[in-house]
């Protein structure tokens, strides 16, 4: 019964929003693009918040191009929307355009409640995919689970649920999920396909599985939990002690497949788990959108407009694992798979109604077990 | 003419015409006492004083025990059909008596109870021995080991818990190894995280309080007792145990109450240590709920946090105050008999020596390896680098950051840090005076006594439970104070307040030396009071002002637990980055700017034991 109310509350919210979006749609398609441009010139500096160190390079670009200043953070989830509420409620001077990738704070709540505003620039309008305009997504990462090259030849792990099992117990890493929307997100997914995490528990260990929970994707989530997952609180530390070299018997990681860009400069031996069952992680979106008391609004736009161009995505489509949502803007070349449509195959891709579904429950299920 | 005069030329009139029969009684007392009250320096001073505490600390304080019990904009997503702002009892029953109660705050408040007494407990023994052996015997070096025996308390808190991972971390949570498990020492997840260490780290660092009470009271203490014990035909331990213990036990609780307040709000070191393996204690599960965005959590944690350390003190208040007559000692000694320690002075020399060499030079000396260390964990020449000092940006490599001397952040970080110590410092300086003078000169009023007991107050409350409470009331704009969130003024206004304490203990027993004569004076010669202060106080008391001037600059330059909370990304401090650093992963920038931040520290505090030749002891609060 509670469930049904909230959700549908959050089927409520997200009516509102898509309202709210289509009514800035047609306002941005009315806009006239060089006014935007002189006025975020006279501006003349924006703030930035985001979860990734490459907006300096960004920033750079952006500034070097229009004279503009980017002060720019980074920041997880909870910190940014904690800031961004904050300051709305504050009134004080805060992020003007904020990239941030819990799907369930920014649209069941920063949208709602009018912290921030979609905007989608009338120089892409045509351009990105409607699917990705609401509130617009910025590119799309594989998180993926990753192994130690050196230690085992090949993936040691063939199933998700392998991760439960004693073998693994205290050697599987990830962000702390209560950090990482995402992560929560990630078994939101998995509970929404417990059908399919049920088939594969009986295909893979040859019997039915025992629920002392709803169903098979919380079944998982908490074994997951029970597993003693080691958490860190950001990519690097997992990709760093997944792929250290002279270990005897390596851990296995949830981490964000960009961290491969740090292969060589750190000498470690990491790859992906291809051919993991039933996915190998999943895809994520960064959502990019203004603060509706934006100081500098005109800056904010050409800001966002910027970063969805070649130029402006370069400091992360330099690497590979970096999907921009602009389709002018070809994979890596370096790209296993080709392309994010490929890898939406063989990862779960997150879905915001799904994340909203289960999110405040999953943080205390997690919590409780976890601990 | 001075304000003084006025009142006896009041009372003059009074005793000569009763009531001149124009003013009701009452109205004329009335009119007389508030005249009094404006006239009067000392006492329209500590109106405005009270009015600061009210608004700085109070205040505050409500506000905390309000917003855990109103809804956060976050938990509309968790409490149905909830209004941000309506009174909720969501978050009481969530911490208290739910499902998560257990996670969230029982197992939590057990740690800390347990972290807190073991870790006085060795801090104590550690404290008591040092201390009994540097006052007490004859053993060489005395003066460089009773200054080195101070020197863990300088340095920031955390500093011997980075150190203890960089030796000690095993495999267990991942990354690089440390230098133990490099060297091919395997080693067991109790010695790498969780209690034992945090338990070690903190002692290490909390044990100069007993040293400094204990090693004072055993410098006070008279041989004689000793002597006359003998004299009675007792034993060397009868002696140890019923006559020196015995008079400094008062000095012993002292400090077991100093550390095990400091106890129960550490967080620096349960965070770095405990962390990992979830092993959390109240004040980082405080943060964490905070972190992962549940505010009203977090401040009632912050309210128990607060509640058992108010508990704390008021019991050992009761114990101190018992006891206290027990320790009135008169005279002293001429000379104290040291102990001959004989065939064990050289052995003993060179364990103490080697204890203080292993809790201050090598644990600052891994920190300075580390950052050398391009690849984490490899401890070879070819593998040294000067990047995380100096380098330039490199893809890859910590994000592409460049070395921290050369990073805008870094420097910035200092700024502000600077910033804060200079803010902090002077509006302390200055509310300490103001406090001491105001205390002193109406000592015996009821005003002057809730004055003295309300700057006490921050004193009671764990450094990061300050922070919260600082969080909560500044968050929002309410009535017409707007919100000081993420502004740098919000910073200075918490560490000056946490500071209180020692501005007004410093600043009252200034002024408890100043003689009334030299006001007097003044007074006779004509001078105002604005004038009397300018001229005669506070140039008498330049020594006093600059002890409580110099502690927050130096507390607030290493404080972590309070202003983490506080901090925002454009108000960045050097110990929030280290933290934030750590956090990332990048522990070479996290090692080197504590180091950078110890090598300003120290010289912090050797220039103030310069200027005002003053001793550590008087930093017990920092």
């Amino acid at each position: 019964m509670l469930k049904a109310i909230r959700r549908g509350t959050f089927i409520g919210l997200t009516v509102m929003l898509l309202v709210m979006a289509v009514g800035f749609g047609i306002q941005a398609a009315e806009e006239d693009w060089d006014a935007i441009i002189a006025a975020a010139k006279q501006e003349g500096s924006l703030v930035v918040y985001n979860p990734s160190s490459r907006m300096g390079i960004a920033a750079g670009d952006f500034e070097e191009k229009y004279g503009i200043a980017v002060e720019w953070s980074k920041m997880n989830d909870v910190e940014i929307s904690d800031r961004v509420a904050r300051e709305h409620e504050a009134g004080v001077r805060g992020a003007d355009v904020v990239i941030m990738e819990d799907a369930a704070i920014l649209m069941a709540q920063l949208l709602p409640q009018g912290y921030v505003v979609n905007y989608v620039p009338p120089t892409h309008k045509d351009l990105i995919p409607v699917e990705y305009q609401n509130p617009l997504v910025h590119q799309h990462q594989p998180r993926i689970i990753g192994y130690n090259t050196e230690a085992y030849a090949e993936p040691p792990i063939e199933n998700l649920w392998d991760l439960t099992t004693p073998a693994w117990r205290g050697k599987f890493m990830m962000r702390d999920p209560q950090l990482t929307s995402t992560n929560l997100a990630w078994f939101a997914e998995i509970i929404e396909h417990a059908d399919l995490m049920e088939a594969e528990y009986e295909r893979h260990f040859g019997e039915p599985i025992k629920l002392t929970t709803p169903n098979a994707g919380w079944e998982f989530v908490k074994l997951l939990a029970n597993n003693h997952p080691i958490m860190f609180s950001s990519d690097t530390d997992v990709s760093d002690a997944v792929g250290a070299r002279g270990q005897t018997d390596p851990p296995i990681g949830l981490y964000v497949i960009g961290k491969h860009r740090e292969i060589e400069a750190k000498n470690l031996a990491l790859e992906a788990a291809y051919g993991l069952e039933p996915k190998m992680g999943y895809l994520y979106p960064a959502f990019l959108v203004m603060t509706e008391n934006s100081q500098s609004p005109n800056a904010a736009k050409l800001f966002i407009s910027f970063l969805l161009t070649e130029e402006g995505m370069s400091a992360w489509a330099q690497d590979m694992g970096n999907f921009s949502t602009n389709p002018a803007i070809p994979a890596h070349v370096d790209d296993p798979l080709g392309g994010t449509a490929a890898w939406a195959e063989v990862t779960f891709p997150l879905n915001a109604e799904t994340t909203i579904k289960y999110y405040a429950d999953l943080f205390d299920f997690w919590l409780l077990h976890a601990n | 003419m001075p304000a003084e005069k006025g009142g006896i030329q009041q009372m003059k009139n009074q005793i000569e015409q009763p009531n001149p029969g124009r003013v009701p009684l009452f109205l004329e007392r009335t009119w007389n006492r508030s005249r009094r009250v404006i006239t009067n320096p000392p006492m329209l001073l500590s109106i405005l004083l009270l009015g600061v505490f009210v608004y700085l600390v109070i205040v505050p304080l409500i506000s905390l025990v309000h917003s855990s019990i109103t809804l956060h904009s976050r938990d509309t997503l968790r409490v149905l059909g909830g209004r941000v702002g309506e009174l909720t009892s969501f978050y009481l029953q969530r911490v208290f008596a739910s499902n998560i109660s257990e996670v969230l705050f029982y197992r939590p408040l057990l740690n800390t109870i347990l972290i807190s007494f073991s870790m006085s407990a060795l801090a104590i023994s550690l404290g008591c021995v040092l201390a009994w052996i540097v006052v007490r015997t004859d053993i060489p070096f005395k003066k460089l080991f009773s200054s080195a025996a101070v020197v863990p308390f300088i340095l920031p808190s955390w500093t011997i818990s980075l150190a203890w991972m960089t030796i000690f971390k095993n495999r267990t949570v991942g990354g690089s190894a440390g230098i133990l498990e490099y060297f091919g020492v395997q080693l067991p997840d109790w010695i790498s995280y969780g209690p034992v260490p945090i338990v070690i780290c903190m002692a290490l660092h909390y044990y100069p309080f007993t040293y400094l009470l204990v090693g004072s009271a055993l410098r006070d203490f008279d041989t004689r007792l000793e002597e006359a014990a003998l004299v009675l035909g007792a034993n060397r331990s009868v002696i140890l145990r019923r006559v020196v213990l015995a008079v400094v036990a008062p000095a012993i609780l002292s400090s077991f109450i100093l550390t095990i307040s400091r106890g129960i709000g550490s967080f620096s070191t349960p965070v770095f240590l405990g962390n990992p393996i979830n092993y959390r204690v109240l004040s980082t599960r405080m943060f964490a709920s905070l972190q992962t965005g549940s505010p009203g959590d977090a401040y009632v944690i912050a309210m128990v946090m607060i509640l058992l350390a108010v508990l704390l003190i008021f019991l050992s208040n009761k114990v101190l105050g018992k006891r206290r007559s027990f320790v009135t000692i008169t005279g002293k000694a001429p000379k104290p008999q040291l102990v001959k320690l004989g065939k064990l002075r050289i052995p003993v020399a060179i364990a103490v020596g080697l204890f203080l060499f292993s809790v201050i030079v090598v644990p600052l000396f891994v920190l300075a390896a580390d950052t050398f260390m391009r690849v984490p964990g490899v401890y070879s020449l070819d593998n040294f680098t000067l990047h995380y000092w100096i380098g330039e940006s490199t893809p890859g490599l910590v994000d592409g950051r460049p070395g921290i001397l050369r990073d805008a952040t870094t420097w910035k970080a200092l700024g502000n840090s600077v910033k804060l110590g200079l803010s902090a410092s002077v509006l302390c300086g200055f509310f300490g005076i103001l406090i001491g003078y105001t205390v002193v000169r109406m000592r015996g009023t009821r005003i002057a006594s809730i004055l003295d007991q309300l700057s006490f107050v921050p004193y009671l409350i764990p450094s990061i439970a300050f922070g919260a409470i600082y969080l909560s009331l500044f968050a929002v704009r309410r009535g017409p104070i707007p919100s000081l969130y993420g502004s740098f003024l919000l910073i200075i206004l918490a560490t000056t307040a946490k500071n209180f304490p020692f501005a007004a203990k410093a600043g009252s027993s200034a002024m408890m030396q100043l003689g009334h004569e030299v006001e007097e004076a003044g007074i006779i010669a004509g001078a105002g009071w604005f004038t009397r202060m300018r001229r005669l106080i506070l140039p008498l008391q330049r020594s006093g002002l600059l002890g409580a001037v110099m502690l927050p600059f130096i507390s607030a330059m290493r404080e972590l637990s309070m202003v983490v909370i506080l901090t925002t990304p454009g108000t960045e401090l050097l110990t929030t980055l280290t933290f934030r650093y750590s956090d990332y992963g990048f522990y070479h920038m996290s090692n080197a700017v504590v180091l950078l931040l110890v090598v300003i520290i120290v010289v912090m505090q050797y220039i103030m034991q310069k200027i005002t030749g003053s001793d550590l002891s008087e930093g017990l609060g920092g």
